[in-house]
């Protein structure tokens, strides 16, 4: 047993060692060159350095990594609760329809931009799509819940939310139909996820939010270890699973619903991220797993951001197609590994 | 302490989506007793099980463990009086068999779960107990059916509770296990003065080693000693057959 914490206690320094130094690289990638001397001096002698390149790093540089290390972790942290609470290794932030709901209300903004009068492209109006999309989340959840409290089955409401997706995104794809080529192409974009819109004050808004949630999920991490052995036991353990269920829900819904405002619906991380933790890890213990995956989530889209703007010199690749290509290796190679277990 | 009543079921009602199953049943168990309980299936042996681990509520009446009604203790107390094995547990990815036994110690620790040296102890002694020192640092996925309901059986005492419940424990078994798994509750029942009950289908070896065995037979619940279980010559007869 205490060799297995000794374990646990080097693996969480070099995963850290790792986070701290895809941090520091991705400060330095970039259209302007910034090298990793500017970082130093920001961040101990800030008055050596030009206004603009003060400026690049804060607003582009700074801004782009903490929305990758804070949306990392928490599409992590969904993506991990949601496959214990389903108890299926397949959910994710997307199975409930949440990622979606987000995206009609953005859709709802967006697309029926020239509807509802205002045309103000997707980038100024930042505000309103986080609005949107908080509220597009929102809703999904709340029906979600409502079907949580009357249905016991958790499987039942696997295929509800799923179902809710479907019948979101085709609402989507009608306004799609019906709106002008301008409004579907910066949908489209924004469906593509993207790092680099996200100020620096927007994403400083992200971090109490996400670390508030996601301390708050770890305090339940006793009654998660108990659900991977199935509701009835639990149940049978004194674990309350319906208002288990509704903080899991709120709080995964609260940490995809602030993550996709604000940098689109960033897929399959979520997924992945939770299996590459507990194979590193080697545990079931969401003790362990919550803030590895923290790390792990992070570091995950730390370099799938690096990688999708060092891969084309010309700008910047779509980050979802990148932390896809990137993560779906491992997915294949982990379920061929233990074909006999479930989550 | 000697014979300490467990279990008092007083006129309990039980059922599974507002339809009864059984006549209302009024029965006591006591420690160091092992009870078998037979019928046939969709008798309601699982209902019962399920109603007296709290899975499902009573559908009027009560019981009482160790003297406490169980409608007063609260859903998370629940734990230090009755433990539950199911027939079949998922294999968890990672999950070895130890950490599988911890769980036993779970509504002791504290929010973090954190073990202290006697929770430790006890986790080691029983795993001991049962023979599983090769097996303990294996993963779930990695170890027989056998082996995981040793491991789930080792939990629940790990749990101390007084009242054990199992559902159809040797279902998984083969011939010879199922034998050595009966042998060992029946120690296990006698030495750490457990009541176990378990429903089982394999009646002529449950009723073997069973002090008691409860029936349930058109409809109702009856206690019968082994000798009055062999005189009915339950499993020759045709009144339960229909």
């Amino acid at each position: 047993m205490k060799t297995r914490s000794l374990e646990n206690t080097v693996k969480f320094i070099v995963i850290s060692i790792v986070w701290i130094g895809l941090v520091l690289f991705d400060l330095t990638v970039g259209t302007n060159h910034i090298s990793l001397g500017n970082i130093v001096d920001y961040i101990f002698s800030p008055e050596q350095l030009s206004s603009s390149t003060i400026f690049t790093i804060k607003e582009f540089r700074l801004a782009r990594v903490i929305t990758a290390v804070v949306a990392g972790a928490a599409l992590a942290v969904s993506g991990l609760l949601m496959q214990t609470i389903f108890r299926n290794p397949l959910a994710g932030p997307y199975v409930l329809g949440i990622s979606n709901g987000a995206g009609l209300g953005v859709a709802i903004v967006v697309l029926g931009g020239s509807l509802w009068g205002f045309s103000r492209s997707i980038e100024t109006s930042n505000w309103v799509i986080l609005l949107a999309s908080g509220v597009g989340a929102a809703a999904v959840l709340m029906l979600i819940l409502a079907v949580s409290m009357r249905v016991k089955d958790v499987l039942s409401i696997l295929i509800v939310g799923i179902l809710i997706s479907g019948v979101v995104a085709s609402i989507v794809s009608v306004m799609q139909f019906f709106s002008n080529d301008v409004n579907v192409k910066s949908y489209v974009v924004w469906t593509m996820g993207s790092l680099d819109a996200v100020s620096f004050a927007e994403s400083i808004l992200l971090i109490p939010i996400c670390l508030a949630v996601i301390l708050i999920l770890y305090f339940f991490s006793k009654p998660l270890n108990l659900m991977l052995l199935g509701e009835s036991f639990a149940l049978t353990m004194g674990v309350n699973i319906k208002m288990l269920r509704i903080i899991i829900f709120t709080g995964v819904s609260l940490l995809t619903g602030a993550v996709t405002a604000f940098c689109g619906p960033l897929g399959f991380l979520g997924l992945a991220v939770p299996h590459i933790s507990r194979w590193i890890f080697n545990t079931s213990n969401h003790f362990v797993l919550i803030p590895s995956s923290v790390i792990l989530g992070a570091v995950f889209l730390l370099c799938g951001d690096i990688l999708s703007h060092v891969l084309y010199a010309g700008g910047v690749l779509p980050i979802n197609a990148i932390i896809s290509i990137l993560g779906a290796p491992f997915i294949v190679w982990i379920v061929l590994k233990n074909q006999r277990t479930i989550i | 302490m000697m014979n300490q009543k467990v279990l008092e079921i007083s006129n309990l009602r039980i059922g599974y989506k507002r339809v009864l199953s059984l006549q209302p049943i009024s029965l006591s168990a006591y420690r160091k007793d092992l009870i078998c309980l037979i019928g046939r299936n969709g008798t309601g042996k699982t209902t019962l099980l399920n109603t007296l681990s709290g899975v499902i509520k009573p559908m009027g009446g009560d019981f009482n463990i160790c003297g406490q009604p169980v409608s007063s203790i609260p859903a998370r107390k629940k734990s230090l009086y009755v433990s539950f094995v199911p027939s079949k547990i998922d294999a968890v990815a990672n999950m070895t068999l130890r950490n599988l036994i911890a769980i036993g110690r779970t509504p002791y620790t504290n929010i973090f779960d954190h073990q202290q040296a006697k929770d430790q102890q006890l986790i080691e002694q029983v795993i001991a107990k049962f023979s599983l020192e090769a097996l303990a640092d294996r993963a779930l996925s990695d170890v027989s059916d056998g082996e995981k309901q040793k491991a789930m059986i080792a939990r629940s005492i790990v749990q101390q509770t007084p009242l054990i419940l199992l559902d159809e424990p040797t279902a998984f078994l083969d011939f010879f296990a199922k034998q050595q798994l009966l042998q060992e509750l029946k120690q296990i029942a006698n030495t750490e003065n457990r009541c176990i009950l378990f429903s089982c289908h394999d009646v002529e070896m449950a009723v073997e080693v069973c002090d008691k065995i409860w029936l349930i037979d058109q409809g109702k619940l009856q206690e019968l000693s082994k000798n009055q279980f062999n005189e009915m010559n339950y499993l020759k007869t045709d009144d339960h057959k229909k």
